[in-house]
C-alpha cells in the first residue's frame, strides 16, 4: 500500500525548511556581494556553514581547489537528502544526484580530451575531479588515463554511460570534439529523470513536470542563442542538441528561425531567430510577452543571461508557490535543491569575480 | 541613569566658509553632533543655498579603507582601535598615493597566494602519484605508471627534473648517483623524449628498488615538505603584512578620520561664503559643542539651539542612558527597538522584570552558581570576544545570581533541599509535600506566577500613561486598550475573576458592580470611534458621519471589546508559563535523582553520581535557555506591548567611534 502524503514526505519537509532555512539570507548575499576583496568574502564565510571553504583558500590560496571543495559539499547535500528518503521518492531523488556525475565526467572528459586529442598537460588539473563514488561505481583514474574513447566506454560498464558512449566510438574524436557526446550526457539526465518521475504519484509528477518544463526550456532557450553564434542551425542538429521534455521548442520551429545566424559577427542586432524563439517562449508563458517584441541587442552572453534571468524569474514565482503551499510534496525536495544549486553558482560567481576584480553589478549578473 | 530618554536639543550653525576646516575638525572631535540636512528642515532656496558636493571623494575613501582591512584580515592583524583615532594627527591625504602604496602590497600578497597555489598544484600532481603508487593490487593503480630506475648519460638528474616540472613525475635520486623516476604513461611520449635526450640508462637492479617502499615513503615525505612550504609561503605572506603594520596603521586611521570628516562635510550646505549645518545634540553637551565652535571659530559664527519640542516627536533621535552594570538588557531593549523620544527608558524596568521571571522558573542556588562560573570564566578566557558576546556573558551572570537567590528562597541545592527554605519548599510543594503557609500546591504556585504576570502588565499599563502624559496624548490617555479605560477594564476584570474563583466558581461580583465595572467602559469605548472622527476632522469641517462610518466605528469597537477582554486574558494567563517551566525543573530533577537510585549502588555509586551530573548538566543547559527565552518572550510580548511603541531613531552621532 502507498505511503500517505504526510508520512511521506513529513520527516523530509521538515529537516528540508530547516535546512533552507541555514541558505545564506540575501543580506549575506549582498555582504559578500560588496566586498572589497576576495579576502573579506572568506572572511565573512568563516561565520557560515561554508567555513571549510575559507580553510581551504586560506590554506593553498587556490581558487580551483575552493570550487572542488564547494562540489564535495553539494554532493554531500544530495546524498543526505537520498539518505532521508524512501521509495520512489527516493528513486528519484537519486535520479536528480546523476546531474552532479554527469558534471564530474563531463569535467573530466574535458581534460581528457584537452590532454589526449589536443595535446594540452593535464598538469594538476586532475586533483580537482571528484574521485569518490557519487552513484555508480566509476574507476575516475581509469577514464582519466584511458587512451581512447573505447577504453573509457569499457571502463563505464557499471554504468548507465558506457551505452550513451556508444554511438560515438569508431568515429574521429579530434574530428568532431566532445560536444555533441557532453549533449548526450544532458539529455540522458532529462530522459532518466522523466522516466523516474513518472514512478511518483499524480499531485507529485505534476509539479516535477512543471518545474522540468520551465528548466528545460530554460536550458534550450541558452543552448540555442549561444551555440546560434558559432554553428548552423539544422533540424538534425538542433535534434541532438536541445533536451527532451520542454515545453516550447521543438528543432523543426527553431531551425528556420536561425538561419544564418552564426554569419553575424560582432553586430550589436539581436537576431531575429531570437525575438522568434522568445514570441514562442511567451506563448507559453505569459509573463514573457514583452520578450517577443525584441529586447535590446548585445552579445550572445547577455542576451542567453538576460532570456536566463527571465525564465529564472518564472521558476522563482513557482517555487514561492510550493513553499507557500500544501507541504507534503516532492516540491520541497525541488525548491531546496533550486536553492542549493543557486546558492553554489552564486559563490562560485562572487569567487571569479572578486579574482578577476569585478564590480558586484557584474557579479551579480552572471551569478544569480 | 535617566528614567526617560534623554533631552535632545537641535544644533542650527552659520560658520564663514574659511573656517569650515577647522569647525569640521571640532565636530569630529567632539564626535556629539547627529545631523541633518538643512534641506530636511523645510523649504530651501537653491539658488542661495548649494548642497556640498563631495561624494566621489568619500566613496574612494571608504574604498581604500575597506583594502586596507583586507590586508588586516590576510596578516590576522588586529584593526586600530577608536581610541587611535587623534583628530588633532589629521594630515593631508593623496589618495593617489594610498592607491599606489596599496597596489604595492597587493602585489606582494598575491605573489604569496600565488606561491601558496602554485605549491598547491605540485601538491596534487605528487598526490596522484602517491595515489598509484600507493594502490592495492586491485585497484590496479601502478598499471598508469611509468617507473625507470637508472642514471643520466648527459646533463643532471637536476636539470632532467626541472624539465619534467610540467607533468606529474617524482625523482628518487640515491647516494650513489642513481635514481628511480615516476612518471604517468599518459605523459609516455614527453618522458621517453627527454630520457633519450638525457641519455638515460637502466640499471640491472631496478625494478627491485622501484618497487621498493622506499621509493613511496620518498614521495609522501615529499609532499609533506611541500605543505610545510605552503604554511611557510602562508606565514611569509602575514609576516609581510606584520612587518606593515605600523604603516597599515597610519593608512587606515588618517583614511577612516577622513572618511568621518567628509561624512559631516556632506551635511553641510553652502551659501556663497558661508557653511551652514544642523543636527541634534544632547542637551547636557550642547553648550559644550557650542563653546566649541565659537572658539574655533574666533566667534565669527551663528549658533543656535532649539528645543527638540518645537519639531515632530518622530524627527527627534533618541538616547538612552544606562548604567554600564545595565549593558546586558539594554541589548536586550535595542533588540526589540527604538523607544519614542521622550518616553520612559525601559532597561531598568526589563532588568527587573527579567531577572525575577528566570529566577522563578529556574530557581536553584547550585546550579545558577555553575550559570554565575561559566559567565565568569568565558568573561576571563574570552578577552577579545565581541561587545554583544561579552554582555551575553554578562547576562549570565546577573541570571545565574537571580538563580540563586531563588534558589535560596525555594531551598533547593542542585535539585536536593540542603538548607530550609526561605519562602516555600518547591520540589514539596511539586511532589504533594503540604507543608504549612501560603504555599502548599501547585496551584498556588500558578496563583503566584498569576499574581506577578498582573503586577507586570499592571506596571506596564501605568509606565504607558506616564509616557501618554509626557506626550501629551490625553486622547490615547482616556480611551485607548493601554490607557486608562484599558486600566479600568483590567483592574476591574482581575477583581471579578479573583471573587469569582473566591466564591468556588459559582457566583460573579453584584450586577451593580458589573454594569460600573464593565458597562460604564464598554459604552465609553463606543464612543472612542465617532470621538476620533469629531476631533480628527473638526478642523476640516466635515459634517456629521456617514453611514459607512457608523457601520466602521460599530465593527471597530467590537473588534477592540474583543482585543481587550481576549487580549488581557491572554496576557496575563501567559504568565502560567513562569509557574510551568519552574515545575518542570523540579520534575526534571526529581526524575533525574529516581533514575540514580535505580542503579547498582544507588545514588553514591559511579553510575548513580554519572547520572546526576549529566542530569544537571542537561538541565543548566536545556532548561537555563528555555527560561532565559521565555523571560524575553514575556517582557517582548506581554510587557513592552504595553508601553513601548519603539517608534524613534536611534542617536547616531558621526564621531571617531563610530562603527559603520
Amino acid at each position: 500500500m502507498r505511503k500517505s502524503p504526510v508520512s511521506r514526505y513529513g520527516f523530509i519537509n521538515a529537516k528540508l525548511r530547516t535546512k533552507i532555512s541555514t541558505i545564506l539570507l540575501d543580506e549575506f548575499r549582498e555582504k559578500l556581494l560588496r566586498a572589497a576583496s576576495l579576502e573579506e568574502v572568506f572572511h565573512y564565510l568563516r561565520e557560515s556553514e561554508f567555513s571549510p571553504l575559507s580553510a581551504v583558500y586560506h590554506k593553498t590560496g587556490d581558487l580551483q581547489a575552493v570550487e572542488a571543495e564547494l562540489f564535495e559539499k553539494q554532493i554531500g547535500q544530495y546524498q543526505d537528502v537520498v539518505k532521508h528518503t524512501e521509495g520512489e521518492v527516493r528513486d528519484f531523488v537519486t535520479a536528480m544526484t546523476i546531474k552532479l556525475e554527469i558534471e564530474n565526467l563531463k569535467n573530466l572528459l574535458r581534460l581528457w580530451y584537452g590532454s589526449r586529442i589536443k595535446k594540452r598537460p593535464m598538469d594538476h588539473r586532475v586533483g580537482y575531479i571528484y574521485k569518490e563514488k557519487i552513484l555508480h561505481a566509476i574507476p575516475w583514474d581509469t577514464l582519466i588515463n584511458a587512451d581512447s574513447l573505447e577504453k573509457i566506454a569499457a571502463a563505464l560498464d557499471q554504468s548507465p554511460y558506457q551505452a550513451l558512449l556508444a554511438p560515438f566510438l569508431g568515429t574521429s574524436v579530434a574530428q568532431n570534439g566532445i560536444f555533441y557526446l557532453e549533449t548526450a550526457l544532458d539529455r540522458f539526465y532529462y530522459r532518466y529523470l522523466k522516466e523516474q518521475s513518472e514512478k511518483l504519484p499524480s499531485g507529485d509528477r505534476k509539479i516535477v513536470h512543471k518545474i522540468m518544463t520551465a528548466e528545460i526550456d530554460l536550458q534550450n532557450l541558452s543552448w540555442i542563442i549561444r551555440y546560434s553564434r558559432f554553428y548552423q542551425i539544422t533540424v538534425e542538429n538542433l535534434t541532438e542538441v536541445l533536451m527532451p521534455g520542454g515545453s516550447t521548442f521543438s528543432p523543426e520551429q527553431i531551425a528556420p528561425l536561425f538561419a544564418g545566424a552564426h554569419e553575424r559577427t560582432g553586430s550589436g542586432e539581436m537576431h531575429p531567430g531570437i525575438s522568434g524563439a522568445a514570441g514562442l517562449l511567451a506563448q507559453r508563458y505569459p509573463g514573457l510577452q514583452a520578450l517577443a517584441d525584441g529586447q535590446s541587442g548585445g552579445s550572445a552572453s547577455s542576451e542567453a543571461a538576460y532570456f536566463e534571468q527571465l525564465l529564472a524569474q518564472i521558476r522563482k514565482k513557482e517555487f514561492v508557490k510550493i513553499i507557500t503551499g500544501y507541504p507534503f510534496t516532492i516540491g520541497i525536495v525541488l525548491v531546496y535543491f533550486f536553492l542549493r544549486n543557486r546558492e553554489s553558482r552564486f559563490l562560485t560567481g562572487v569567487f571569479n569575480g572578486k579574482y578577476y576584480g569585478w564590480d558586484s553589478q557584474r557579479i551579480r549578473e552572471f551569478s544569480e | 541613569m535617566n528614567l526617560f530618554t534623554s533631552k535632545m536639543r537641535m544644533l542650527t550653525a552659520v560658520v564663514l566658509e574659511e573656517d569650515g576646516d577647522r569647525v569640521t575638525r571640532e565636530l569630529l572631535r567632539q564626535g556629539v553632533l547627529d545631523f541633518v540636512q538643512i534641506s530636511s528642515l523645510g523649504e530651501v532656496d537653491t539658488s542661495i543655498i548649494k548642497p556640498h558636493e563631495g561624494e566621489g571623494l568619500k566613496t574612494r575613501l571608504t574604498d581604500l579603507r575597506r583594502r586596507i582591512e583586507g590586508f588586516y584580515l590576510q596578516g590576522e592583524l588586529p584593526l586600530p582601535k577608536a581610541a587611535e583615532l587623534d583628530v588633532s594627527r589629521l594630515s593631508r591625504t593623496s589618495v593617489n598615493s594610498y592607491e599606489a602604496d596599496l597596489d604595492r602590497m597587493d602585489e606582494k600578497v598575491h605573489a604569496g597566494r600565488e606561491k601558496q597555489m602554485q605549491i598547491n598544484q605540485e601538491i596534487l600532481k605528487l598526490q596522484e602519484l602517491e595515489r598509484y603508487l600507493g594502490s592495492s593490487p586491485e585497484t590496479q593503480g601502478s598499471e598508469f605508471l611509468l617507473i625507470f630506475a637508472g642514471n643520466v648519460g648527459r646533463g643532471s638528474l637536476n636539470e632532467l627534473e626541472k624539465r619534467m616540472e610540467g607533468m606529474p613525475s617524482f625523482l628518487s635520486k640515491s647516494s650513489e648517483g642513481s635514481a628511480v623516476l615516476v612518471a604517468l604513461k599518459r605523459d609516455q611520449g614527453t618522458v621517453s623524449d627527454l630520457l633519450e635526450k638525457f641519455q638515460w640508462t637502466e640499471h640491472p637492479e631496478a625494478p627491485e628498488r622501484a618497487d621498493s617502499e622506499e621509493v613511496l615513503q620518498e614521495l609522501k615525505r615529499c609532499i609533506e615538505g611541500l605543505k610545510l612550504k605552503q604554511e611557510r609561503a602562508r606565514d611569509e605572506m602575514r609576516e609581510e603584512l606584520s612587518g606593515q603594520k605600523e604603516k597599515l596603521d597610519t593608512l587606515w586611521t588618517n583614511l577612516r578620520m577622513h572618511e568621518l570628516y567628509s561624512t559631516i562635510q556632506d551635511y553641510f550646505s553652502h551659501t556663497q561664503r558661508t557653511t551652514l549645518f544642523s543636527g541634534w545634540i544632547p542637551s547636557d553637551g550642547a553648550d559644550a559643542l557650542e563653546q566649541g565652535i565659537r572658539t574655533v571659530c574666533g566667534d565669527r559664527c551663528v549658533v543656535e539651539l532649539s528645543e527638540a519640542e518645537q519639531f515632530p516627536r518622530e524627527k527627534v533621535p533618541v538616547k538612552v542612558e544606562s548604567p554600564t552594570v545595565l549593558a546586558p538588557f539594554t541589548m536586550l531593549v535595542d533588540n526589540y527597538a527604538t523607544p519614542e523620544y521622550g518616553s520612559v527608558n525601559p532597561t531598568p524596568f526589563v532588568a527587573a522584570a527579567y531577572l525575577m521571571m528566570f529566577g522563578l522558573m529556574f530557581g536553584d542556588a547550585g546550579q545558577g552558581l555553575v550559570i554565575v562560573l561559566i559567565g565568569l570564566l568565558g568573561g576571563k578566557g574570552m578577552k577579545n570576544a565581541s561587545g554583544g558576546v561579552k554582555k551575553l556573558l554578562q547576562l549570565f551572570i546577573y541570571c545565574g545570581a537571580a538563580s540563586v537567590v531563588a534558589g535560596i528562597l525555594f531551598g533547593s541545592y542542585f535539585g536536593y533541599p540542603l538548607f530550609p527554605p526561605l519562602w516555600f519548599d518547591y520540589h514539596g510543594v511539586v511532589f504533594g509535600h503540604h507543608g504549612e503557609g501560603m504555599v502548599q500546591s501547585v496551584y498556588d504556585i500558578l496563583k503566584i506566577t498569576i499574581f506577578f504576570g498582573i503586577g507586570v502588565i499592571g506596571l506596564g499599563l501605568v509606565l504607558n500613561w506616564i509616557n501618554l502624559i509626557r506626550k501629551r496624548r490625553w486622547f490615547e490617555l482616556l480611551l485607548d486598550k493601554a490607557g486608562l479605560l484599558g486600566g479600568w477594564f483590567y483592574g476591574c476584570g482581575v477583581y471579578s475573576a479573583f471573587y469569582f474563583v473566591a466564591h468556588a466558581y459559582k457566583s460573579l461580583p453584584p450586577g451593580s458592580f458589573l454594569s460600573i465595572a464593565f458597562g460604564i467602559p464598554v459604552l465609553l469605548l463606543l464612543l472612542k470611534g465617532p470621538l476620533h472622527h469629531y476631533l480628527s476632522h473638526r478642523r476640516k469641517g466635515a459634517k456629521g458621519f456617514s453611514l459607512f462610518n457608523l457601520i466602521n466605528f460599530f465593527m471597530e469597537w467590537i473588534v477592540e471589546l474583543l482585543e481587550i477582554f481576549s487580549g488581557y486574558l491572554a496576557n496575563t494567563l501567559s504568565f502560567m508559563r513562569v509557574a510551568g517551566l519552574g515545575i518542570a525543573h523540579v520534575s526534571l530533577m526529581a526524575a533525574f535523582d529516581s533514575i540514580a537510585s535505580m542503579t547498582g549502588n544507588g545514588k553514591s555509586g559511579a553510575a548513580g553520581i554519572a547520572i546526576l551530573l549529566a542530569g544537571n548538566i542537561l538541565v543548566i543547559a536545556l532548561e537555563g535557555l528555555s527560561a532565559g527565552v521565555q523571560a524575553l518572550r514575556l517582557n517582548y510580548y506581554e510587557f513592552f506591548s504595553k508601553y513601548f511603541t519603539g517608534a524613534g531613531v536611534a542617536y547616531n552621532p558621526v564621531s571617531l567611534k563610530r562603527k559603520d
